[in-house]
């Protein structure tokens, strides 16, 4: 059997088959191994356990960029919130579409909301200030 | 293909750890100062009760069987009970303090610093007579002991914070007042563009006598708050009165929002 894709002539073949063991049925190329899986046999794995630490170190520093950024994200966000508290509902109608710079109207309304704001606070904490019943009577017979 | 599943677990670990830790920071944040001095508050007054029981039951054991060894017990029990005590009104102290930090006292600041300080001053006893307890050795030294703290709350630190709790109302009622003053003019200039002549004259008239009226009223009720406020030490029956004068204030306030609405829906 003669194969047209290989480059050895056909008596070339014949040659190459040893007496007594069946031969392939055409010739195997096999890939040239790596020179440094001859050398250290080790290496190959080495490779791979590197590559997978690089991931892992990887992963941890997006990690942790991610929690930086969250982080920071929380703490503006919840800066921004104290800064700018939302206005209670009065009963007039904010002017819709909200407009970009404070237009007289939503300053007008904005002084009533904290007018309203600082009139609600008068008095309410004083039911936190309860004082503690306690009795220190120490009755000795 | 090896590396998937670890990969999986990894991804998840880390998400989850990531999601913890934002949670924990946006809830350390949320949690205000005075809303921890509160729980602080609630916290110290539960170990009180509890170590009120052990106190009265170790005492009880003690007048019946007479025993040291019963007499140790109530001797140590009594004695945590009044270290306690002093415990829980630091903490109340604190409360008190951190109330006075979540308002906006404009200008009447001034004050604030005579109540942090009358309140820092009264922490720094409690803190000197839970040292003194420690020295106390018998079980027949600590009725005197407990006695005098006893006084000292009664007369000393229960009027204090009730005259601290009357002034945070009465600076939140004048705070509220001179508000009133500041939005009424800024309505006045703003709705004098939106009216024309006459028309804006009488309109006016009108409304500012409203407005005027209800100045009047507000801080007639504030000066009774003070007038009551500045009577020696405020007792309870004061506080009473004090509180109820504020809050005929905040009623009366309340009715200049009908009228700013009214201006601010000029068209």
């Amino acid at each position: 059997m003669i194969d047209e894709n290989s480059t050895n002539l056909p008596h070339q073949q014949e040659k190459n088959t040893t007496p007594g063991i069946q031969s392939a049925p055409f010739p195997v190329k096999q890939p040239a191994p790596d020179i440094n899986d001859l050398l250290n046999p080790n290496q190959k794995s080495k490779t791979e356990f590197s590559k997978f630490k690089f991931k892992v170190i990887t992963i941890f520093i997006l990690f942790f960029v991610m929690l930086g950024i969250f982080v920071s994200l929380s703490i503006v966000s919840q800066k921004t919130a104290t800064q700018n508290p939302p206005p209670l509902p009065v009963d007039i109608q904010s002017p819709s579409p909200a407009p970009q710079e404070a237009s007289p109207e939503s300053k007008i309304i904005q002084e009533i909301n904290k007018f309203k704001n600082l009139t609600d606070a008068i008095n309410s904490n004083s039911d936190k200030l309860t004082p503690p019943k306690i009795d220190l009577t120490i009755t000795l017979k | 293909m090896r590396l998937k599943l670890p990969k999986l677990f990894l991804i998840i670990f880390l998400f989850t750890g990531l999601w913890s830790l934002v949670t924990i920071n946006l809830h350390a944040q949320t949690t205000s100062a005075l809303q921890k001095a509160s729980d602080d508050y609630a916290f110290q007054y539960s170990k009180y009760v509890e170590a009120d029981n052990s106190s009265q039951n170790a005492l009880a054991i003690y007048n019946s069987f007479k025993t040291t060894t019963a007499k140790e017990d109530a001797f140590q029990k009594t004695q945590a009970k009044i270290s306690q005590t002093d415990t829980l009104y630091i903490a109340y102290l604190r409360l008190t303090n951190e109330v006075g930090n979540n308002f906006d006292w404009q200008n009447q600041i001034g004050q604030k610093a005579n109540v942090t300080k009358s309140l820092s001053d009264e922490m720094t006893f409690f803190q000197n007579n839970q040292q003194g307890l420690n020295g106390i050795q018998t079980l027949e030294q600590l009725p005197d002991f407990a006695k005098n703290l006893s006084d000292h709350i009664k007369n000393i630190t229960n009027p204090l914070i009730s005259k601290t709790q009357a002034t945070y109302s009465i600076t939140q009622a004048q705070v509220a007042l001179d508000n009133l003053q500041t939005t009424a003019n800024d309505l006045q200039v703003y709705a004098t563009q939106k009216l024309q002549g006459t028309e804006s004259a009488t309109f006016f008239a009108n409304w500012n006598s409203e407005i005027a009226a209800i100045i009047k009223n507000a801080q007639t009720q504030i000066d009774l708050a003070k007038q009551q406020a500045n009577t020696n030490g405020v007792a309870d029956s004061n506080l009473i009165n004090i509180t109820q004068n504020t809050k005929n204030t905040q009623d009366i306030l309340n009715k200049a929002i009908p009228l700013f609405n009214e201006v601010a829906n000029l068209k």
